[in-house]
């Protein structure tokens, strides 16, 4: 191991933290700098060699949205370090959103120091807290604060397998400053990390609950899946596409990450298939709420999409992992089978379970199933053709319309190997690219806020690869977290931004609007405090400010393939981010 | 010395043709606006959110955007930092509005930050609903049991209202106990339901 201080063995606990975070695998570390952690900074720069990546952040949710984003496109878990108590507050809605996506973010924290006399006057003190961890501890799946040195593998080695474990989450670990700084008088051994940290095996299903789940799902007529998390495992892509094939089911995808090839025909997200199914069966959803309601956004009322006599199955992790705290479970839906498992071990044996029910279809049942698929692939064919007659009906409006943004730029992105960050534009992006692997999508954004600092992690997982990784930027997202361009510049990520700049907060503006609609006030003033504009950010300049080539405002769609083409051509050339503003219409 | 520009009459995002008397409060929310106007409140920074729609819309509305003037902020820390600088620059009650689960972490460091300053803050945000069958579904994934946990340790009082007329009561009592000695900033959160009706 590489060691570029001036001692052989470590010396400081903060080495101990240190050969600890690299053994346990951390390529990268995210940061912004605190002197809560200058002793794990230190022994992670010279003792530890560098070998664990620092990736500096202007902002502590930046480094949670980063190591958020590289975990879920590459699969392979980050580790953040976190300025004592404020820099954990900066970064609470980064942790937040990490345990509701289930990512496992491995976060750090600078604290203390415990020892009273150790406590710098006033600054130590009014960053500690009785006791940290609880600024975090109802979302994330487990906390701790070291006492001592020769407990630190332990508990470090819990944490990370709590954090791996599926269902999957962050952890923090409040690391004593008093004790990263604290002399060493004997050895502190590490060598049995690697065996405390192994990973537990997989949750397996009840295979006779399975049965019974197949059993349903190939005797239903007009069967449909929604998919939520399964696509964090790669080959969920291929295994779900062979059960849909296999017994005729239409696949609906929530996005969260990608399940299914979204121009598959039996792909029907965005159909009316769920409105007439006879069976539905949840994949690895922890809401299944969302995906089988309407909503009727001036009312908030809520309507079930699913026929009254649907059967309903549910294979995923049911409720484990549940908060207390946190209500991202949603309301609860009366299920007919319910297997307990992670699917990336349960869909083998799933397909398995239903090879051998469709092999024994005759040929009434085979003529039936094959008029299933058909019938999908029509309800995929009817809604894709919508979509196709939208987007070219829009083609020539000023503002640029989303679907067209999302058009022009698929021109250009389906000339490489090409990944989406996260939000695809409205969902215009699921409606005209196509997702045909599944490294394309690691699932969309979590809200206003999250998507630059996501963004940067997929870009750093996939650089080097040769990727065009693909960011279509909104402008209220940006304006949060601008610092975030800083980054891409500094570690020279290949990221092509082309911002879907409506300069205002809209969704926010249509609430507004509805409002105004329930309570007879003027719609027009719906505008008043939800506006980018007068002044309109230049995001262009700004980005040229952290050294991207940048170009924009393009208000013309006529202009916007080919900027997007010469930004492209950029990053594929350089390795180095580019961005396009484009002024788009509200939606 | 050469005067500057006087801009105290702020003319910015002023809506027209709002009525000049002010109107009968007709939602929760309309009554949260008199009340912050007769509390003499006169910004009140925010970063917009659909959970205070309905308090926005009274903001512009039934008030006229005057007294309190809503203050467009692109990040919610910026919308407590603006209200922390401006009690302490004018010895008053700083206001802010944040919206519901995520926003308030977005704002929590400066919510810290004005506790350990000691600083007067009325800090409002939007929840739930409180009602699942009013809850869209992301209201569910914005939802905590309860939001008000998140800032509790370093608030001088929480409260989350769940009538109209206990609206009145807890933001007039986080005014009192935000300006009590020692000072510091109080929350209040409005349910999305409760801010919109009025009976």
């Amino acid at each position: 191991m590489v060691n570029h201080a001036p001692y052989d063995e470590p010396q400081w606990g903060s080495d101990v933290m240190a050969d600890i975070v690299r053994k346990l695998g951390f390529r990268f570390v995210s940061l912004n700098p605190g002197a809560t952690f200058r002793g794990l900074h230190d022994s992670l720069v010279n003792y530890a060699g560098n070998e664990v990546t620092m990736i500096e952040c202007p902002h502590e949710k930046i480094a949670m949205g980063l190591a958020h984003g590289f975990t879920k496109a590459s699969g392979e878990p980050m580790a953040v370090i976190l300025h004592d108590l404020v820099g954990l507050l900066h970064g609470t809605m980064g942790v937040y959103y990490a345990y509701i996506d289930r990512v496992p973010v491995f976060v750090m924290g600078g604290s203390g120091p415990a020892a009273h006399d150790k406590r710098r006057p006033n600054i130590d003190w009014i960053h500690s807290a009785n006791v940290q961890g609880e600024a975090v501890r109802p979302y994330t799946k487990w906390d701790h604060e070291p006492r001592t040195v020769e407990s630190l593998t332990t508990i470090m080695a819990r944490a990370y397998r709590v954090a791996m474990t599926e269902p999957r989450g962050p952890v923090y670990i409040a690391l004593d400053a008093g004790l990263q700084e604290q002399p060493l008088d004997t050895p502190v051994p590490t060598d049995d990390l690697a065996r405390l940290a192994a990973l537990p095996s997989r949750i397996g299903p009840d295979p006779e609950a399975l049965r019974r789940l197949a059993e349903v799902l190939c005797a239903a007529e007009r069967p449909v899946m929604v998919l939520g998390y399964a696509g964090r495992d790669p080959a969920a892509f291929g295994q779900l596409t062979e059960l849909a094939e296999l017994v005729g089911v239409g696949a609906i995808d929530t996005g969260l990450r990608l399940n299914f090839p979204n121009q598959h025909q039996l792909s029907v997200t965005g159909s009316d298939a769920m409105e007439s199914a006879d069976c539905v069966l949840f994949v690895d959803v922890k809401d299944m709420g969302k995906p089988t309601q309407k909503l009727d956004s001036i009312t908030r009322t809520v309507v079930s999409r699913l026929p009254a006599e649907c059967s309903i199955l549910d294979l995923g992790f049911n409720d484990l992992g549940l908060s207390s705290w946190s209500e991202d479970y949603a309301e609860l839906l009366a299920t007919d089978v319910q297997v307990t498992a992670d699917t990336s071990l349960a869909l083998p044996m799933l397909l398995e379970e239903c090879r051998r029910l469709v092999s024994a279809d005759d040929d009434a049942r085979r003529t039936a199933r094959d008029r299933q698929r058909d019938d999908l692939g029509q309800a995929h064919d009817k809604t894709w053709a919508a979509w196709s007659a939208a987007v070219s009906a829009a083609s020539k409006e000023v503002p640029v319309a989303t679907a067209t943004l999302a058009a022009e730029v698929w021109e250009v992105v389906k000339e490489h190997d090409w990944v989406l960050t996260a939000g695809a534009a409205a969902d215009w992006a699921m409606r005209t690219w196509n997702f045909d692997q599944p490294h394309r999508h690691p699932g969309r954004q979590m809200g206003t806020a999250t998507q630059i600092g996501m963004s940067l992690g997929v870009a750093l997982a996939h650089k080097g690869t040769g990727r065009l990784v693909v960011d279509l930027q909104p402008d209220g997202d940006l304006m949060f977290d601008a610092g975030a361009l800083w980054v891409a510049s500094k570690y020279e990520l290949p990221l092509l931004v082309v911002m879907f700049n409506n300069r205002a907060y809209y969704n926010d503006w249509e609430h507004q609007e509805r409002v105004a609609k329930q309570r007879g006030t003027p719609v027009e003033r719906a505008n008043i405090g939800m506006e980018i504009d007068g002044p309109a950010p230049d995001f262009a300049a700004l980005a040229r400010s952290f050294s991207w080539c940048a170009e924009g405002p393009i208000t013309d769609p006529a202009e916007v393939q080919a900027a997007v083409r010469r930004a492209a051509e950029h990053v594929t050339s350089t390795g180095l981010p580019a961005l396009v503003d484009v002024i788009c219409a509200p939606k | 010395m050469t005067a500057g520009p006087t801009n105290a009459a702020n003319t910015v995002e002023l809506p027209v043709q709002v009525p000049s008397d002010r109107p009968e409060p007709a939602y929760g929310s309309d009554l949260v606006v008199d009340l912050l106007h007769a509390l003499g409140i006169r910004y009140l920074p925010l970063n917009p959110g659909s959970s205070f729609r309905g308090l926005h819309d009274s903001l512009v509305n039934h008030g006229g955007n005057r007294a309190p003037q809503l203050l467009l902020c692109l990040h919610e820390e910026i919308a407590i930092s603006l209200a922390h600088g401006y009690a302490k620059a004018s010895g008053g009650l700083g206001a802010a509005a944040v919206h519901d689960l995520v926003g308030l972490m977005h704002a929590s460091m400066a919510v810290y930050n004005a506790f350990c300053d000691r600083t007067p803050l009325l800090v409002l945000g939007g929840s739930g609903p409180a009602d699942p069958a009013q809850r869209r579904p992301v209201d569910w994934l914005h939802s905590a049991t309860t939001q008000a946990e998140l800032v509790r340790d370093y608030v001088v009082w929480d409260a989350e209202p769940i009538t109209p007329q206990a609206l009145v009561a807890d933001v007039l009592r986080a005014h009192q106990r935000a300006l009590s000695a020692p000072r510091g900033p109080a929350y209040v959160s409005l349910d999305a339901t409760v801010a919109v009706t009025l009976s």
